[in-house]
């Protein structure tokens, strides 16, 4: 039993090390992280304008309520941009960094690893949404959103990460088993996602076979649940329907991520992958 | 067994890489039909290592120095033979192995590159226990010891945490 509890603490605060990795170089590179953040806001911006320009160009539209939704499906996808490229990026920073060999004979689970990774990019990528959203919304547009809910978009929100982490740690294996090819196949499965979970339409408008795999995207749940909140001012109990999904894809993807990293880490380990160069 | 650190027996790695010529066309063909060839980086190699005992592990490029090292440490699979360390498999990632050992190569970087050289010293020592952490305590007691620690390994940023 004291063995268990010494092992549990090494392994919580070797994955608080990961966090504390990930805060320092965030601190490190903190201008880049204002750069970054800026250009997100004009890319948000953009989107959320197309609502005006339809109406001035004669269209027919709740312009409030379009925007909104736009800028909903804008916010949740740098959120999930910053989740995935915190996972995905696993790898290939250690690469980029020349510690890759030391962090993978540091005495900490794989588990804890990626979980470390994972927690920090929920803080981070939360702490981003919040702002990205709270500067679009009231300082730009000043958006009337009368019945918003905005606890239960956020607890939506988290539900949700749990998914994206999941999919995020079968992602980063990418690099791993391909240094050369990993990180490009990573970005077309995230663009994959983009299409289909209705970041900036309705699923209904896809045809049949890409509506098939919004079913499985956690992204589709999300942005359902999160603009059923703040758009209907639904409360959690209402939102059951998207909340159980994220469930059960968190619930199964989390045991796969990590069980597709452990078979990419053997391959690299038989391979010789691990290492700094491709 | 028992008072060696470092067994090693007939240990062997074969890698299979692949091998095209150049062009278009041969890389359109191994798209289908890959050719691999195998590479013996360690071929047979055998030794033990005392307990305390200060060893030099000299050979020429490619003789598979790094290769056997990286065997004994768990970032490679063996092909062959076999390997323990302190009573260790290595490849199986014993916390007790991890823990005991530390590896520094050549041309690599145990320093995070974007970090003072402290954050990392505290990084490496908040992962592997309080040993470092003591130590760490201690070293900054000395003012030069401290500007070091305190400047960034990296000293220009170019490229974005994103």
């Amino acid at each position: 039993m004291r063995a268990l509890v010494s092992t549990m603490r090494a392994e919580l605060v070797g994955a608080g090390g990961v966090v504390e990795r990930n805060y320092y170089l965030t601190k490190r590179y903190i201008w880049w992280d204002v750069a970054w953040f800026l250009w997100t806001v004009a890319n948000t911006l953009t989107i959320v304008f197309i609502a005006k320009g339809i109406e001035a160009s004669g269209g027919n539209l709740d312009v409030n309520r379009t925007m909104t939704t736009l800028l909903i499906g804008a916010v949740v996808w740098a959120y999930l941009g910053i989740l995935f490229e915190f996972l995905m990026e696993t790898v290939a920073w250690e690469r980029w960094e020349g510690t890759i060999e030391y962090t993978f004979m540091a005495p900490l689970s794989r588990a804890m690893h990626l979980a470390g990774q994972g927690v920090f990019a929920i803080a981070y990528g939360l702490l981003r949404a919040t702002f990205l959203f709270a500067v679009c919304a009231f300082l730009f547009f000043d958006l009337a959103m009368p019945n918003a809910q905005f606890f239960p978009a956020f607890v939506v929100l988290v539900v949700s990460s749990v998914s994206f982490i999941g999919i995020g740690m079968m992602m980063s294996v990418l690099p791993l088993i391909s240094p050369e090819k990993g990180t490009q196949l990573g970005f077309v499965a995230q663009g994959t996602l983009l299409v289909v979970s209705g970041v900036y339409y309705p699923v209904s408008v896809l045809p049949e076979w890409m509506q098939w795999i919004a079913t499985i995207s956690p992204a589709t749940y999300a942005l359902d649940g999160i603009r059923e909140a703040i758009l209907e001012g639904q409360g959690l109990t209402a939102m059951w329907d998207e909340l159980w999904p994220l469930m059960i894809i968190g619930v199964v993807s989390i045991p796969m991520g990590l069980w597709v990293f452990s078979r990419g880490e053997k391959y690299a380990k038989k391979h010789g992958k691990l290492k700094r160069s491709g | 067994m028992n008072d060696t650190a470092v067994h090693v027996a007939e240990l062997r790695k074969v890698f299979v890489v692949p091998e095209r010529e150049a062009g278009l066309k041969a890389a359109t063909k191994s798209l289908v039909r890959r050719k691999t060839r195998e590479v013996k980086a360690v071929d047979g190699i055998s030794f033990d290592i005392a307990p305390g005992e200060i060893v030099g592990f000299l050979g020429p490029n490619g003789a598979g120095k790094t290769t056997t090292l990286k065997m004994l440490s768990g970032l490679l699979y063996v092909s062959g033979g076999e390997a323990r360390v302190l009573g260790h498999v290595p490849s199986k990632r014993e916390r007790d192995f991890l823990r005991r050992i530390s590896l520094v190569m050549g041309n690599r970087n145990q320093l995070q590159w974007d970090l003072p050289a402290l954050d990392s010293f505290e990084l490496n020592g908040s992962i592997t226990g309080s040993l470092a952490r003591t130590s760490c305590a201690t070293g900054t007691s000395s003012s030069s010891y401290s500007r070091w620690a305190t400047s960034y390994v990296l000293r220009s940023s170019t490229c974005g945490s994103g």
